[in-house]
C-alpha cells in the first residue's frame, strides 16, 4: 500500500504559551502524524515543552532531532511525529513554558507509513535575510522510490507587515499559516513523492520589507511495503 | 457585515478554578471568529498583571444543536505586559478559528484560572470571511 496523505489540522495564535488546534479526523491503517511548530517571540523563544495530539492530557508526540533557531534567534522551528495515532478526531495541542509573541502548529497524518521504521533523516535548511520574493529550499538526498517527503517551513520578517508563501512546482500544499499582521510568522506543510535517491522541497516566500528568514525541514516518511525477496531455488546437489 | 465584538465573560475578576460559557448559536453566515483574553497593558495594569496568573480558554462547536460538540480550539496564556519584536503591546491574547460550515451552530466553552484572581475580558469576534485577515475592531 503506498503512502498517503489522511488529513490535516493548523491554529495559530498572538501572545500565547499554548495552543491547540480544532479537532481533526485521523483515519486510515498504518497512521503516521507529523506536526511542526513555529514560535516568534522578542527574545529566544524556547522549545516547546510538548506537542500532543488530543489536547494537553493527550498522547506525547517526539520531537525529530533538534529545533531551529533563526533570524538572531527571534524565531523556532520543530518537527515532530506519532507512529500509530489514534484514528479519531482530535486536536493537536504545543506548550511553552512562558508566553510568545506569536505561536503556529500544523499537523499532516498519512497512511500506508512503516510502522516500524516510519523516517528517513530529515534534512533542514535555514537562512536569515533572504531577498524577497525568494524560495526556501531544501533537498533531501536520501528518499527512496515510493517515499513520500513531507517538509515544514517555518518563516516570517520581524517588522514587516505580511508574509505569503506559495509551494513549489511538483508539491502538494497540505496546510498553510499565512498572517497579515506584524512581526508576522508564517509557514507550511507539503508532501512530494520521491521518484529517485533525491527530493528537492521548494517555497517561494514573499514578504513586505523586501527580505524574509526560514527554517524549512524535509523528512522522507517510508512506505510499509516491502519489497518481496525474489527466492531462486536450485535443485541441491550433495 | 462589520466585524463584531461579543464578550463571552465580562471585564471582571475571576477566582482560580473554571468558569464556562454559555451555549451560544452563532448565526448562519459566521464563518470564522477571533477568541480574545484581555491583556495587561499600560492603560490599564488591572488587568491581568500577575506573570504567574494563568489562563486557558477552550472553544467547542455543536453542528446539531447542542447534542455533540467537538473542539474547536484553545489558546493558554500568563499574565503581564507582551510586547511584540516590533515593541508594540499587545492588547489580547487571540486565535483565529474557522468554523466548519452549518445551521444552527452553537459555540460554547471554558476558562480555567490558576493562581489567580484575574482581572480580564473573554470575546469573540465574529466575521464572514474565510481565510482572510479579521479586523478587530477596538475595544
Amino acid at each position: 500500500m503506498p503512502i498517503a496523505f489522511d488529513n490535516s489540522g493548523k491554529a495559530d495564535a498572538d501572545a500565547v504559551s499554548s495552543l491547540e488546534s480544532p479537532a481533526w479526523l485521523i483515519s486510515g491503517s498504518n497512521r503516521h502524524l507529523v506536526v511542526g511548530v513555529g514560535v516568534i517571540e522578542i527574545t529566544t523563544p524556547p522549545d516547546p515543552s510538548s506537542v500532543k495530539r488530543n489536547g494537553s492530557g493527550g498522547t506525547n508526540l517526539t520531537q525529530n532531532g533538534s529545533s531551529i533557531l533563526f533570524d538572531s534567534s527571534q524565531y523556532r522551528g520543530s518537527i515532530w511525529e506519532l507512529v500509530a495515532p489514534a484514528a479519531a478526531n482530535e486536536t493537536i495541542y504545543v506548550a511553552l513554558a512562558e508566553t510568545c509573541y506569536r505561536v503556529f502548529i500544523i499537523g499532516c497524518s498519512f497512511t500506508g507509513v512503516n510502522q516500524i521504521t516510519p523516517t528517513r533523516t530529515r534534512t533542514t535548511n535555514n537562512a536569515t535575510n533572504e531577498a524577497d520574493p525568494g524560495p526556501a529550499t531544501v533537498t533531501c538526498a536520501n528518499t527512496a522510490l515510493n517515499d513520500l517527503v513531507v517538509d515544514f517551513l517555518a518563516c516570517g520578517q520581524s517588522g514587516g507587515t505580511a508574509t505569503n508563501v506559495a509551494v513549489g512546482a511538483g508539491q502538494t500544499e497540505r496546510a498553510v499559516v499565512e498572517s497579515p499582521d506584524l512581526d508576522i510568522l508564517a509557514g507550511g506543510m507539503s508532501t512530494e513523492p520521491a521518484t529517485g535517491s533525491s527530493v528537492t522541497m521548494t517555497w517561494d516566500v514573499t514578504a513586505t520589507l523586501g527580505v524574509h528568514h526560514y527554517a524549512l525541514f524535509g523528512l522522507p516518511l517510508i512506505p510499509t511495503d516491502v519489497t518481496p525477496l525474489r527466492v531462486v531455488s536450485s535443485p541441491l546437489r550433495w | 457585515m462589520a466585524a463584531q465584538r461579543i464578550d463571552l465573560l465580562p471585564l471582571a475578576i475571576y477566582l482560580d478554578g473554571s468558569q464556562t460559557f454559555v451555549p451560544r448559536v452563532i448565526p448562519d453566515n459566521i464563518v470564522g471568529l477571533v477568541l480574545e483574553l484581555q491583556r495587561c497593558t499600560m492603560a490599564d495594569l488591572t488587568v491581568w498583571p500577575n506573570p504567574l496568573t494563568h489562563l486557558w480558554a477552550r472553544m467547542e462547536l455543536s453542528l446539531d444543536g447542542g447534542l455533540t460538540w467537538i473542539a474547536a480550539g484553545g489558546i493558554g496564556s500568563f499574565g503581564g505586559i507582551s510586547i511584540s519584536p516590533g515593541n508594540i503591546e499587545v492588547a489580547d491574547s487571540c486565535l483565529k478559528i474557522d468554523l466548519l460550515p452549518g445551521l444552527g451552530r452553537m459555540l460554547r466553552g471554558q476558562i480555567d484560572v490558576t493562581n489567580g484572581p484575574i482581572r480580564t475580558t473573554v470575546s469573540i469576534v465574529v466575521d464572514v470571511v474565510r481565510g482572510g485577515r479579521i479586523i478587530r475592531p477596538p475595544r
